[in-house]
C-alpha cells in the first residue's frame, strides 16, 4: 500500500496503545481514524495521543531550542528535520474487518503502512430501517462521506444520553435529529423545550420541515398562528404526577390523598378554595402550606374567588383534552412540542410528567392486551435531566423518568436526557442509557463519569473528549461497532439542502 | 326560535348543522322552515355556517335552499387574494356587527382555510366583530374527543368580541385567553352520550349575547326538548333469562314517563347465555306502554362470556371511537400506494366513507334512488368520478 | 584536603599546557615533511553556489561470538548523498550494505595466521566487499599488533570492515557521483593495513577518472607541534590571535612522503557558529590539480552541510552516515542468539564454549557486579 494516502506507520507499541510514526508532510489528528491493511482484511484504529519523537536528544533539543531563541542560531538549521523530528501518534485498534466487522483482537502487522481512512472502509455503518440521522463520520476534524444512524427503534428505546457542557451544539444535535424523525411517523418524541429553541418561532427551525404540517406539534402559552396554546385542566392532574418533582412531607402528602379521595378530580381547586373536610382531617396549617406550594410552584391560587393561574398553563374551563391529544400523536409518530420557556422549572417537569404518565400507562395497557408490539416508540426528550435524574433527586422520591429509565424499555418508551453533569446520575440509570452522543465537555469529573459508563472502552479517550469541538461528538452505543467519531451538520444547513416540495394545486375557497 | 323572538333579539347566529343531515326528513324539514320564516318575518336576521352535517358533495343540501330563499345570510364570503384567504364581513343593518366566519368541512378542508385565512386584515377591522365557525378547537376539546380532528385556538382571528362555535355538544364558555368563545352545545344530541348527559342534569341550552362596542353579557337560555328517564342495569354474573327477568321488573316498577326519552343502558359480563337472548323488544314495548316517547337502548358493554374474547378490546369504548380504533390498527396492512389512502388521511377517509354507506334510505327514497345517493356520494368523496366516467 | 590536591594540580597542568610558544606541526616519523604554522595559511571560505554533491561513507562493526581463535562480527557500511541540504537517493547502488565477518586462526608456516570470510546478508552486496584473499594476515603483522605482543583476532574484523568502505566508495564514485562532486570519507586517508592500499588506490583511480574530488575529515586528531600542544589547539590560537575569518581553511600543515597516505592535510573550521577545527585530507594528487576557486568550492559545499543544529561545525552527512553504520550494542544479543543456536543445532555447543571461555571472564565479573 503506496499510495498517496499514506500518512504513518507502525513503530511500535501494544494492544490498546499503537505507535505510529507519523510521515512528514502528513498531519496526523487527535481522534484521526487510520487503517492498516493486511491480506486477511484491515484493522481500524484510532488516535487518542500524539507526542514529539526525535533522533536526537531531549538535552540536545533543549540546547538546540535555546541557541535558536536567544538568537544564537542565525543560520543553523536541522538537516533531514522531518527524519529526526516527528510526531508519534497512539492509537489503539477499534475495529478489525475481514469478511465481517468484529472487535479487534490481534495486533496490525508491525510495520505496517498507516493511511487515513476512506469511505469504503465503513461498509457496516449503513443505514437502518428506521434511520436517525446524526452527522457523518469524523476523522479527527476531517469529514468523510459517510453518514452515521441511529437505528431509532433500538436508540429511543434503550435511551439516549446527550452529555455536554455549555456550547457545544446540543441543542443543534437534537435539533438534527428531530428533523430526521419528523415525517417518518415511526417514531413518537416529547420535546420539553426549555428554552423553546426547536419550533423555530423566529429563525428555522423544525417548523421548517416540509412533513411539519403532518409530523410537527407545538404547544406554548404564546403560540405561533396555526399551532396550540398550552392549557392543561386542573382536573387532569393527579398526586402522582407530583412524585419527585414538588417534594411533599407525610404530613402533606396525606392531605392531599384526602382530598383526591373527597373531591375526585376537583382535588386541587378544593385545596386551592380551603375547603374544609369533615372530621378534621387535615389540619389547617397543613392546608395552607400546600396552598403556598401550589401557589409558588405552580402559579396557581384564587383570586375573586376564581381559580387563577399567572402563566395561564392550568385552567379549570380549558385544556381537557390536551395531555390526550399529546399522547395520541405521540402513538402517532409525531413530534410534540411543549414550549415551557416561561415557565417554573416545576411547573415545565410536572406537564412533561403528566403526559409522560399518560403515554408510560397507555403502553402498559397495551402490552398487557398484547398490542405494544403495533405501537411506535416514544421518546421524552429533557433537557437539564439531573432535575429529574440526579441521585439527590431520586432520593427524595421516584419520578416517571426515573421510571422510564428504569423499565420504559418494556414499554418502548425511552429517554433523550440532556445535561451537563453526568456525574450526578446515578449508575444504574446512566448504565440503562445504551446510547450515548458525548460532545465536548472540559470537564474531568465528567468526562470520567462518561467513560466509565460507555458502550465501549474509551477509557484511552480522555483527551479526545476534552479536545472535541463545537459541532463535534463521539457516538457510543451497544448497537455500534466501536464509538464513532462524527460531525454533526448544522441544522441551518439542513434547512437549507431540504428540497422545495412540489407545487400544491391552489386551494379553492367555495365558502 | 320562540325565545329569540320573545326577547327581540336583533339577530340570530348559527354556528352549522341545524339539520344533522344535508338532506333530512322532510316533515321535519317542513317544521324548520315554517320556524325559521316565523323569525324572519319578525325582522330578525339569520347569520350561519355549514356544519359538517350540511354538506354534500354531491347534492345541494337544505340549507342551500334555505340560504338561498333568504332564510339566512351565510357569513362565509371570502375569496382567495394571492394565496391567502380574505374573508368579508357580513354587517348586520341594526346593530352594524361585522359578522364572518368559516364554514366546518369534512375530511379537515375547513383546517386547510385556516392556514391561508388573512388573519391581519381581519384583525385589522374597526368595529365589533363576530367570528362564526364550526368545529373543535383544541384547548376545548372534551376528554371523550381527544383525539377527534380540532384547530387551535391560534388560527381564529384575534381581537373579535365573539367567537361563535358549533360542532361541539357540550356547552362551553371561557374568554380567559384572548378569545371569547361560546359553543351552546346541542339542545339534544346526536348519541347516546349526549342524551345519557342531558339525562343526568346537564342544561342544555343557547347563549343570548348582549353588547354595545363590546360584550355587557353572555346569558345560557335554557331548553328543555324533552323528559328523560335514566335505567341502568348491571348484568354481571347474571344469566340472559335472569337479566330478561329484572329488565322488565325495573320497566314495570318506572312510573311517569309520559313525555320522557328513556334511557336504557345495560352493561357487564353475563354469566350465562346469549346477549341475543335478552328480548328487549319486550322491554321497550313496556316502557312505550307506560308513556315513555321513546326508547334509546345501550347494550355495548354487556357480553357474554362466549364473546368476552372480542368483547374486552372494546370495553368502555364508543362505536365511533372503536370503528376509529380499528381503521387505524388495519390501516397499515393494506398496501396501497396513494398517500390519501394511508395512515390518517386514510383512516379518515375510511370513517367519512363508513358514515356515507351509514346513511339510512329516506321515507318516500325508492331503493334504486337510495343505492345510487350512497354510491354518488361514496365516488365523490373518494374523488373516483371522473375515473368512473 | 582534596581541593588543595585539585587546586595544586590544575596549577601544575596550566603550567604544562603553556601556549606562550606554539611551535609548529610535528607528524611522526620520515614520512612527512611538516610546515611551520604562519597565519598567511588561513584561507576564508567563502560561500558560494554549488551543484556539486557530496557523498559521505562510513562504516561500523562489532564482534558477535569470539575466543582467541574465532572471532565473528556484524559489519556495516553507510552512504549518503547531499545535494546542498537535500538528502538525494542513490541511483542505482544500496546505500547500506551488511556482512558478517568469520575470521579463524591458522597455524601456517610457523606462525598463526588470522584468515577472514565473509558473509553478506544479501548477494547484491557482493560488489562491495573485499576479496577474501586479501582478508589473510599474519598475527604478528606489525600493522596490527600492539606493541609486541600478538595482535587479537577482533582486530582483524575491523580491516574487513575498512576494506569495504574502500571498495563501497570506489562503488560510489563509479556509479552515484560525477565531474566535481566531492566524497568524504570518515577518518582520514592513511592506509594502515597489508592490501589496503591496493582498495585506496583503486577509489583514488576512479576519482580521477571522474572528476571526483577523494577526501576524509577525522573527528579527533591526536596530532602535535613541536612544543608539545596539540595541533588543534594550537592553530585555533593562532587563529584567534590573528583573527581569521568566521570560516577558514588552513593549509599546508604537512606533506606527507609515503604510499600509504596520499593525502594533503588541511585543518578546516567549517562553521562561524562554532569554534570546533577538523583534520581534512584531499587525495595528494588532486589537491594539487584544485585551483583556489576549485578548492573554495570544495570547503563551502562542505561548510554549508555543516549548519546543522545538533552539531554545528561538523558535516551532518557523517553525523547520518554514523548514525546508520554504527552497529549498536542493542542489536547484537539477537544475532547472538541466532549463532548460538545454530551452534547448539550442530552439536558443537559444547566445543565452542570451551574455546569461548578462554576470554570471557571479565564479561562474567562485569554480569556478577550488575555492570
Amino acid at each position: 500500500m503506496m499510495s498517496m494516502t499514506v500518512c504513518g506507520q507502525i513503530v511500535a507499541g501494544e494492544i490498546g496503545k499503537i505507535l505510529i510514526r507519523e510521515k512528514g508532510g502528513e498531519k496526523i489528528e487527535l481522534g484521526d481514524l487510520l487503517v492498516v491493511e493486511d491480506p486477511a482484511g484491515y484493522t481500524i484504529m484510532q488516535v487518542y495521543d500524539l507526542l514529539y519523537g526525535s533522533q536526537i536528544s531531549q538535552l540536545a533539543r533543549e540546547q538546540v531550542a535555546g541557541l535558536k531563541l536567544e538568537g544564537l542560531g542565525v543560520g543553523l538549521e536541522f538537516f533531514e528535520p522531518q527524519l529526526r523530528n516527528y510526531v508519534l501518534a497512539e492509537a489503539k485498534a477499534v475495529l478489525r474487518m475481514t469478511d465481517h466487522p468484529q472487535s479487534a483482537k490481534v495486533l496490525p502487522d508491525f510495520f505496517g503502512m498507516v493511511r487515513h481512512i476512506e469511505q469504503k472502509d465503513l461498509p457496516f455503518l449503513s443505514k437502518p430501517d428506521d434511520p436517525i440521522y446524526i452527522g457523518k463520520v469524523r476523522s479527527g476534524s476531517k469529514i468523510i462521506d459517510v453518514p452515521v444512524y441511529l437505528n431509532g427503534q433500538e436508540a429511543l428505546t434503550h435511551h439516549i444520553l446527550v452529555p455536554s457542557a455549555t456550547g457545544r451544539g446540543k441543542s443543534n444535535l437534537v435539533k438534527v435529529m428531530l428533523w430526521s424523525i419528523i415525517g417518518q411517523s415511526k417514531f413518537g418524541i416529547l420535546v420539553l423545550d426549555a428554552h423553546d429553541e426547536y419550533y423555530g418561532r423566529t429563525g428555522k427551525g423544525l417548523k421548517d420541515h416540509n412533513k411539519a404540517k403532518e409530523g410537527l406539534l407545538y404547544y406554548s402559552i404564546n403560540p405561533v398562528p396555526g399551532t396550540s396554546t398550552l392549557i392543561i385542566n386542573l382536573k387532569a392532574i393527579l398526586p402522582d404526577h407530583l412524585n419527585g418533582i414538588i417534594p411533599l412531607t407525610d404530613a402533606q402528602e396525606q392531605a392531599v390523598s384526602r382530598y383526591r379521595h373527597e373531591f375526585k378530580e376537583d382535588w386541587i381547586e378544593h385545596i386551592l378554595r380551603g375547603t374544609t373536610i369533615e372530621a378534621a382531617a387535615v389540619k389547617p396549617v397543613t392546608l395552607g402550606v400546600l396552598q403556598r406550594i401550589i401557589k409558588t410552584k405552580l402559579s396557581i391560587y384564587v383570586e375573586n374567588n376564581e381559580i387563577v393561574c399567572r402563566n395561564r398553563v392550568f385552567s379549570s374551563t380549558g385544556g381537557e383534552s390536551t395531555i390526550k391529544e399529546i399522547v395520541a400523536a405521540l402513538q402517532a409518530g409525531k413530534t410534540a412540542i411543549i414550549d415551557t420557556s416561561k415557565l417554573g422549572d416545576e411547573a415545565e417537569l410536572l406537564i412533561g410528567s403528566m403526559i409522560a404518565t399518560e403515554a408510560f400507562t397507555t403502553y402498559e395497557n397495551c402490552k398487557a392486551e398484547g398490542t405494544l408490539t403495533e405501537k411506535v416508540p416514544i421518546s421524552v426528550v429533557i433537557e437539564e435531566a439531573p432535575r429529574v435524574l440526579g441521585s439527590e433527586q431520586l432520593q427524595k422520591g421516584d419520578n416517571i423518568y426515573g421510571r422510564i429509565a428504569r423499565e420504559g424499555r418494556k414499554f418502548k418508551i425511552g429517554l433523550l436526557a440532556i445535561t451537563q453533569l453526568t456525574s450526578v446520575i446515578p449508575r444504574d440509570i446512566l448504565t440503562n442509557i445504551n446510547t450515548k452522543i458525548i460532545l465536548g465537555n472540559e470537564m474531568a469529573t465528567e468526562r470520567h463519569a462518561l467513560i466509565e459508563s460507555a458502550a465501549q472502552d474509551l477509557s484511552d479517550d480522555d483527551r479526545l473528549i476534552a479536545s472535541l469541538d463545537k459541532g463535534e461528538a463521539i457516538v457510543t452505543s451497544i448497537f455500534q461497532k466501536f464509538a464513532v467519531p462524527i460531525q454533526i451538520p448544522l441544522f441551518d444547513e439542513l434547512v437549507k439542502e431540504q428540497k422545495t416540495p412540489g407545487k400544491q394545486p391552489p386551494l379553492q375557497y367555495t365558502g | 326560535m320562540d325565545v329569540c323572538v320573545k326577547r327581540k333579539v336583533d339577530f340570530i347566529i348559527i354556528s352549522g348543522d341545524l339539520f344533522d343531515s344535508p338532506m333530512p326528513d322532510m316533515t321535519l324539514a317542513n317544521v324548520a322552515v315554517r320556524k325559521l320564516r316565523e323569525v324572519r318575518n319578525q325582522g330578525i336576521p339569520l347569520y350561519a355556517v355549514y356544519g359538517s352535517h350540511d354538506f354534500s358533495p354531491t347534492q345541494t343540501s337544505i340549507v342551500d335552499l334555505l340560504e338561498s330563499s333568504g332564510l339566512f345570510k351565510k357569513v362565509t364570503k371570502g375569496k382567495m387574494i394571492q394565496k391567502k384567504l380574505q374573508l368579508e364581513f357580513e354587517v348586520d343593518e341594526q346593530t352594524k356587527a361585522k359578522i364572518c366566519g368559516i364554514s366546518g368541512r369534512r375530511l379537515g378542508i375547513d383546517k386547510e382555510y385556516y392556514t391561508i385565512l388573512d388573519r391581519q386584515a381581519l384583525e385589522n377591522e374597526e368595529g365589533f366583530k363576530i367570528f362564526a365557525f364550526h368545529g373543535a378547537l383544541s384547548e376545548y376539546k372534551p376528554r371523550y374527543i381527544a383525539e377527534a380532528d380540532s384547530t387551535p385556538i391560534s388560527t381564529l382571528p384575534k381581537g373579535f368580541d365573539y367567537y361563535a362555535g358549533g360542532h361541539i355538544h357540550e356547552k362551553m364558555h371561557d374568554d380567559t385567553h384572548g378569545y371569547n368563545i361560546a359553543y351552546p352545545g346541542t339542545l339534544f344530541g346526536a348519541d347516546y352520550r349526549d342524551l345519557e348527559t342531558s339525562a343526568k342534569g346537564e342544561e342544555r341550552g343557547f347563549y343570548v349575547v348582549q353588547f354595545s362596542t363590546k360584550v355587557e353579557r353572555i346569558d345560557l337560555v335554557p331548553v328543555s326538548v324533552c323528559g328523560y328517564e335514566l335505567m341502568e342495569y348491571d348484568a354481571t354474573d347474571k344469566n340472559a333469562s335472569k337479566a330478561q327477568e329484572d329488565l322488565l321488573q325495573m320497566a314495570q316498577q318506572r312510573k311517569s314517563l309520559e313525555g320522557k326519552l328513556v334511557l336504557l343502558k345495560v352493561s357487564g359480563q353475563m354469566s350465562g347465555g346469549k346477549t341475543a337472548e335478552i328480548d328487549f323488544q319486550q322491554i321497550k314495548k313496556l316502557l312505550k306502554d307506560q308513556g315513555a316517547i321513546e326508547i334509546q337502548l345501550n347494550n355495548q358493554k354487556l357480553s357474554s362470556k362466549q364473546y368476552a374474547a372480542i368483547h374486552i378490546a372494546s370495553a368502555g369504548e364508543e362505536t365511533h371511537k372503536i370503528e376509529e380504533r380499528l381503521f387505524k390498527e388495519h390501516i397499515g396492512t393494506v398496501k396501497v400506494e396513494d398517500p390519501k389512502l394511508k395512515s390518517e388521511e386514510g383512516v379518515t377517509l375510511s370513517k367519512e366513507i363508513l358514515s356515507i354507506l351509514k346513511q339510512a334510505k329516506k321515507e318516500n327514497e325508492t331503493k334504486g334512488s337510495y343505492e345510487g345517493r350512497v354510491i354518488a356520494n361514496a365516488t365523490s368523496t373518494l374523488g373516483l368520478q371522473e375515473a368512473l366516467k | 584536603m582534596l581541593g588543595d590536591v585539585v587546586r595544586r594540580l590544575i596549577a601544575d597542568l596550566d603550567n604544562h599546557v603553556a601556549e606562550t610558544s606554539l611551535g609548529d606541526p610535528f607528524l611522526s616519523g620520515h614520512s612527512y615533511r611538516a610546515h611551520a604554522l604562519d597565519a598567511v595559511n588561513f584561507n576564508q571560505i567563502r560561500t558560494t553556489e554549488s551543484r556539486s554533491r557530496i557523498a559521505f561513507v562510513d562504516g561500523g562493526n562489532q564482534e558477535l561470538i569470539g575466543a582467541p581463535n574465532f572471532s565473528v562480527q556484524l559489519n556495516r557500511v553507510y552512504f549518503n548523498i547531499f545535494e546542498g541540504r537535500r538528502l538525494v537517493s542513490p541511483k542505482s547502488i544500496p546505500n547500506r550494505i551488511e556482512f558478517f565477518s568469520v575470521t579463524s586462526a591458522k597455524f601456517r608456516n610457523g606462525e598463526i595466521h588470522y584468515d577472514t570470510t565473509l558473509f553478506p546478508n544479501s548477494e547484491d552486496f557482493a560488489d562491495f566487499l573485499p576479496s577474501p584473499s586479501d582478508l589473510s594476515i599474519s598475527s604478528t603483522d606489525s600493522t596490527i599488533m600492539t606493541g609486541k605482543a600478538r595482535a587479537d583476532i577482533s582486530r582483524v574484523g575491523s580491516i574487513a570492515r575498512r576494506f569495504a568502505e574502500w571498495q563501497s566508495a570506489f562503488r560510489i564514485v563509479e556509479k552515484e557521483l560525477g565531474h566535481d562532486d566531492v566524497l568524504v570519507m570518515d577518518g582520514i586517508l592513511r592506509t594502515a593495513f597489508a592490501k589496503e592500499s591496493k582498495y585506496a588506490k583503486t577509489a583514488y583511480r576512479a576519482a580521477l577518472e571522474r572528476g571526483v574530488v577523494y577526501t576524509g575529515l577525522s573527528k579527533t586528531s591526536r596530532l602535535f607541534t613541536t612544543t608539545g600542544l596539540s595541533l588543534l589547539g594550537a592553530v585555533r590560537r593562532l587563529a584567534l590571535d590573528n583573527k581569521a575569518p568566521p570560516m577558514w581553511y588552513y593549509y599546508p600543515i604537512a606533506e606527507s612522503l609515503s604510499p600509504e597516505h596520499e593525502a594533503a592535510i588541511f585543518l578546516v573550521k567549517l562553521s562561524d557558529m562554532s569554534e570546533r577545527v577538523f583534520r581534512y585530507e584531499i587525495n595528494a594528487e588532486q589537491a594539487k590539480s584544485l585551483t583556489p576557486d576549485k578548492l573554495n568550492e570544495v570547503f563551502s559545499a562542505l561548510s554549508q552541510n555543516s549548519n546543522d543544529l545538533t552539531f554545528p561545525g561538523y558535516p551532518y552527512g557523517l553525523i547520518d552516515a554514523d548514525d546508520n553504520a554504527r552497529v549498536r550494542t542493542q542489536e547484537l544479543e539477537m544475532y547472538r542468539v541466532m549463532l548460538l543456536s545454530e551452534i547448539s543445532k550442530l552439536g558443537s555447543a559444547a566445543k565452542f564454549h570451551r574455546h569461548m571461555e578462554s576470554t570471557d571472564a571479565h564479561g562474567i565479573m562485569n554480569l556478577l557486579k550488575g555492570a
